[in-house]
């Protein structure tokens, strides 16, 4: 049993190993190889098999050559021998190449097997993945629309109130209650105004730690030119003028989340049409050191010594002027751009010379540094 | 049906002001009688007890478990509460012929207040947009 050719051959097949093999049991010890692919261990039946069967074939030419007389004897056995040993050779080699061919066929499949289920594992994971994204903004939708649809239930809650109670002055009605219930109506009709008060807050401090800025180089000029043109008409309507000044050199680009200093610049340029009744508006932008700084000055009713400041500070004030201009106007409007502009690190502040003589906002806002 | 009758409305809604500003509305009102109740368990045992002639019922009441904040701030809100009530009352033998008015502040025609109506609303008023005194006149036109 030649270790040599145990290492060409050395390979597990179970149709070429049999382990039942009747040559080996006889035998009790066959020779182990090492499968070099594997690693298994194998007994090369084969090679008993043609070991063996040249042995028997030749002790039988042998026993054969006996019988038959004559010169011709010999040869016949010598080439019978010569016949059996490169029949054996061929065999062996043969099934050798099938034995290798099924070998690598089943190495070719394991390795197919476990391509296709690693392929299948990541495909699973990708489904999955998606399947959890989808999922996430179905829910994120779903959540959107229950908190628009509380949002406005909340902000009609005591709205409602309010407005049903203050009915009874509007017709007249408050006379046929008594003193009691007439406090009653007061007292609930204040509530209901407090109410509204205290939930656009709540929802105001909630909106304000959940707003995701995200900062981007920003191009100051294009999108006061987008404000402009959006608001245009009204000024067209009023007869006013809105004029942005260009300047000579290209300014640099601010670091901003465009869709909320567009908010907040919008706002302060809807109000400067508001409450200007003649003239209009001129709005001028240059570089000051690190930051570019924006004054939006119209020429409308102005405000008091105080009101400068009163204006951003807390979310419901109105001066009794303005309330006289714009009946609904909320309040919030300054009061959130300044969060805005606070929030990109940059400073707003409002002067005015004094009543019906104009106002200029100026906003400070930082450059983009990279 | 007999004009001097005297008319009961229950009223389910879980706003303590809310049920006052109407009672305030119904008591210049000598022909209706209003009653109030202010959850989903309450409404339903007046509505079988009372057997009144209209309910008023409104969609949105806090979550069984929730947090409310003080000074009327965010509640967790159950704005699918009020078609439990309503699924209920519809059918229930005791209760399924009295008439029922949603009276909400949940806007949206195309959702609420056709689901309100599939389940059996005669019809459907948003609070913000309605004073009491409208309420009730749209109440003496429903009795004609």
């Amino acid at each position: 049993m030649k270790k040599s050719k145990n290492k060409k051959t050395a390979i597990g097949e179970e149709k070429y190993l049999n382990k039942n093999c009747w040559l080996v049991q006889s035998l009790n010890h066959a020779p182990y190889s090492r499968c070099q692919h594997c690693e298994l261990k194998f007994r090369n039946c084969q090679f008993l098999h043609y070991q063996v069967i040249s042995l028997i074939l030749a002790t039988l030419f042998i026993a054969l050559s006996f019988f038959i007389k004559g010169k011709s004897s010999e040869l016949v056995i010598i080439a019978v021998f010569t016949l059996v040993i490169v029949y054996g050779y061929f065999f062996n080699k043969s099934t050798d190449k099938i034995i290798r061919a099924n070998f690598t066929q089943r190495q070719a499949n394991e390795k197919l097997e476990e391509l296709t289920a690693n392929l299948q594992q990541e495909v699973d994971k990708q489904v999955s993945e998606i399947k959890k994204l989808l999922k996430t903004k179905k829910e994120l939708l779903d959540m959107k629309l229950d908190f628009l649809q509380i949002v406005s239930h909340q902000l009609r809650t005591p709205v409602a109130i309010f407005y049903g109670l203050l009915d009874n002055w509007k017709t007249g009605e408050i006379k046929d209650y008594s003193k009691e219930e007439q406090e009653k109506i007061m007292k609930n009709t204040i509530a209901g105004a407090n109410r509204l008060k205290n939930t656009i807050n709540d929802m105001l401090d909630a909106l304000e730690r959940g707003m995701e800025f995200e900062f981007k180089p920003v191009d100051i000029s294009s999108i006061l030119d987008e404000i402009s043109e959006m608001l245009k008409p009204n000024y067209d309507q009023k007869g006013l003028y809105l004029e942005i000044e260009k300047t000579k050199e290209k300014l640099p680009k601010i670091q901003a989340s465009e869709r909320f200093i567009k908010d907040a610049l919008m706002n302060l340029l809807d109000n400067a049409e508001k409450y200007t009744d003649k003239g209009g508006v001129k709005v001028n932008l240059e570089k000051e050191k690190n930051n570019i700084m924006i004054k939006i000055a119209d020429t409308g009713m102005g405000l008091m010594k105080d009101e400068g400041e009163k204006i951003f500070q807390t979310q419901f004030f109105r001066s009794s002027r303005a309330i006289d201009r714009v009946p609904d106007g909320s309040g919030l409007g300054l009061y959130i751009a300044k969060q805005i502009i606070e929030k990109h690190n940059g400073k707003i502040e409002a002067k005015s010379q004094g009543l019906h003589k104009g106002t200029t906002f100026t906003i400070v806002l930082p450059i983009w540094q990279k | 049906m007999s004009e001097n009758k005297i008319k009961k409305i229950l009223l389910i809604d879980d706003d303590k002001i809310f049920i006052e500003m109407y009672e305030m509305a119904f008591a210049l009102r000598k022909d209706y009688q209003l009653i109030s109740a202010k959850s989903s368990r309450e409404g339903k045992k007046m509505a079988k007890e009372e057997k009144p002639d209209l309910i008023l019922l409104d969609l949105v009441f806090p979550k069984e478990e929730g947090l409310i904040k003080k000074g009327g701030g965010i509640v967790r809100l159950d704005t699918h509460a009020g078609y439990k009530i309503l699924k209920y009352l519809k059918g229930n033998e005791e209760t399924k012929n009295i008439p029922i008015v949603v009276l909400t502040n949940l806007a949206d025609k195309h959702e609420d207040e056709k689901k309100a109506r599939e389940m059996g609303a005669a019809d459907y008023i948003v609070k913000a947009k309605f004073v009491p005194r409208e309420v009730i006149e749209k109440i003496d036109k429903m009795f004609k």
